[in-house]
């Protein structure tokens, strides 16, 4: 049965990290009620919440004071140096996650791991949506209804 | 011909002395900085600590236009749909992410089978995708968010009747409808309500409810599975569903507004032959604003602005405000007359913007890895 289920988790763990959370955390070493896979959300969660306050409180000051420093002219590109940031904690949380859990490492350390990743892409997105949002407002609905759809 | 944005920060290193292509998106933002007072008198500014920004995009002076709305009905409106996009978005997609093990065990199913039904659900919203774009620019976005969320209430009603695997298969299926237009749509409306300048924090609270707010939503949905079981799950999320869509109908109005090319301050608007134009053709202007656009381009840009500013003191008070019924009506109107086949083709004409490319699929990868 375990392995049954080890062998049937495996195409998935290429798929994403979420949506295979519970075929990993419900297996062996942990094996996990649904409540407390649940749980190991918490991570991510904290994660998101830092990198919301991080983007939301430091995007329009810091736009603001490159628009200064560019002779008044502002350009969307300017949202884009958040992506150096989303850089570096993106490849920190993808690769010791995959590793963490591939070793069936403590559970609360893969949760904080995938805080990490998230943090990152969620940084990567502020920076992308809000450049795409404002260099082509025209055409944002256009460029943004792709993005579920790449998914 | 063919402005892509790379080309511009070449020029900028080779040619600093040449005159810059134009690059859709950069505006004179803070006039006294740019010293630009002289262009930019005639435009309308912030208030208080805000009065040296020079607003972008510039609101016209029709009460309807909501950039003029008051800025707490903005608030209250970007609050409403941002519940939906948690809602239909945000606990829709990891609705059963920390349950999959024990439903594949209730059904006596292998969990790749149980976990493919979370993949359909994704198929179907990048499916409706296009569809929800093209809908959205032709009758305005209040129907479509409206449809959206009588989606999930049905997805969630089939949810919730039987304990079965096609019931799930199928309201995960027709849930996924739903998903598409609160994530890319909510966006947009940002954009409709709020200047260039506040629109980061909000952007930022969007983000984050699109995006990590699906950890809270997997803690809360493990722990509803674990003690009320399979169908209370979807029992709770239908309850707060139709919460979410009363409160759309009764107080979210419609936010697409068609304003004059005129009050575009996009630096050198003169150049319109850009591809993306191409594909778009300025089909919101009608034929005497085109004609103003075409007999001002010669002109400065001093006497566009001033142009705006005698324009808008003339057409003061002529609109009258609409009322609340006329507001929530759900259709509005056509915003556009281009055909719909063509509509559903323009998100992928975007891809050949490299920029748009860049945000596309930069933005696509870090969501579908994560997801």
């Amino acid at each position: 049965m375990v392995g049954d289920k080890e062998a049937d988790c495996k195409p998935f763990r290429y798929v994403g990290c979420a949506i295979i959370q519970s075929g990993i955390f419900s297996g062996p070493p942990w094996n996990y009620s649904s409540a407390q896979v649940g749980y190991l959300g918490t991570g991510p969660f904290l994660g998101g919440l830092i990198a919301a306050i991080f983007t939301g409180a430091c995007s329009d000051p810091i736009i603001k004071w490159m628009t200064r420093k560019n002779n008044g002219v502002y350009e969307p590109e300017f949202r884009l140096v958040f992506m150096s940031v989303s850089c570096v904690l993106c490849a920190i949380g993808m690769f010791s996650w995959g590793y963490a859990a591939s070793i069936g490492a403590n559970a609360i350390l893969c949760a904080f791991l995938q805080g990490v990743m998230l943090c990152g892409v969620i940084t990567g997105m502020f920076a992308t949506l809000s450049y795409g949002l404002d260099a082509f407002r025209k055409y944002v609905l256009k460029v943004l209804h792709l993005h579920p759809a790449s998914i | 011909m063919f402005h892509t944005r790379i080309p511009y920060l070449v020029l900028t290193v080779y040619h600093p002395d040449r005159k810059l292509a134009h690059v859709p998106g950069t505006v004179i933002l803070d006039d006294h900085t740019a010293h630009a007072e002289q262009v930019t008198h005639g435009l309308k500014r912030g208030t208080g600590r805000n009065a040296h920004i020079v607003l972008n995009p510039q609101p016209s002076d029709n009460p309807n236009d909501p950039l003029n709305w008051p800025l707490f009905k903005k608030e209250v409106i970007i609050a409403i749909l941002t519940l939906g996009g948690m809602l239909n978005a945000a606990t829709n997609g990891p609705l059963l992410n920390a349950s999959f093990f024990p439903i594949s065990q209730q059904l006596g199913m292998p969990i790749s089978q149980v976990v493919l039904v979370s993949g359909y659900n994704l198929l179907a919203a990048g499916c409706i995708g296009p569809f929800a774009c093209a809908l959205s620019r032709k009758y305005g976005k209040r129907p479509v968010y409206l449809a959206s969320t009588l989606f999930g209430i049905i997805g969630t009603a089939i949810g919730e009747s039987k304990i079965s695997y096609n019931y799930l298969l199928a309201a995960r299926i027709v849930q996924g409808f739903s998903t598409s237009a609160f994530e890319s749509l909510l966006v947009a409306t940002i954009g409709d309500l709020y200047f260039v300048h506040e629109r980061g924090a909000r952007l930022a609270i969007v983000n984050f409810v699109l995006n990590a707010a699906n950890g809270l939503a997997t803690i809360i949905c493990g722990q509803v599975f674990q003690s009320l079981g399979w169908l209370w799950l979807f029992h709770l999320f239908q309850i707060f569903l139709v919460i979410q869509f009363c409160l759309m109908l009764f107080f979210s109005p419609e936010t697409t507004f068609l304003r004059d090319a005129r009050y575009e301050t996009d630096l050198g608007r003169d150049e319109k032959n850009t591809e993306m134009d191409k594909i778009e053709k300025v089909d919101t202007l009608d034929k005497s604003q085109a004609q103003f656009v075409e007999d001002t381009l010669p002109k400065r840009a001093e006497a566009e602005t001033s142009e705006v500013s005698s324009h808008s003191r003339s057409s003061e008070a002529i609109i009258p405000k609409k009322t609340f019924v006329q507001e929530m009506a759900v259709y509005t109107g056509v915003y556009h007359n281009d055909s719909f086949v063509k509509d559903l083709a323009g998100p992928f004409l975007t891809l050949t913007n490299p920029a748009a490319c860049y945000a596309i699929i930069t933005s696509g990868l870090l969501n579908a890895w994560y997801v």
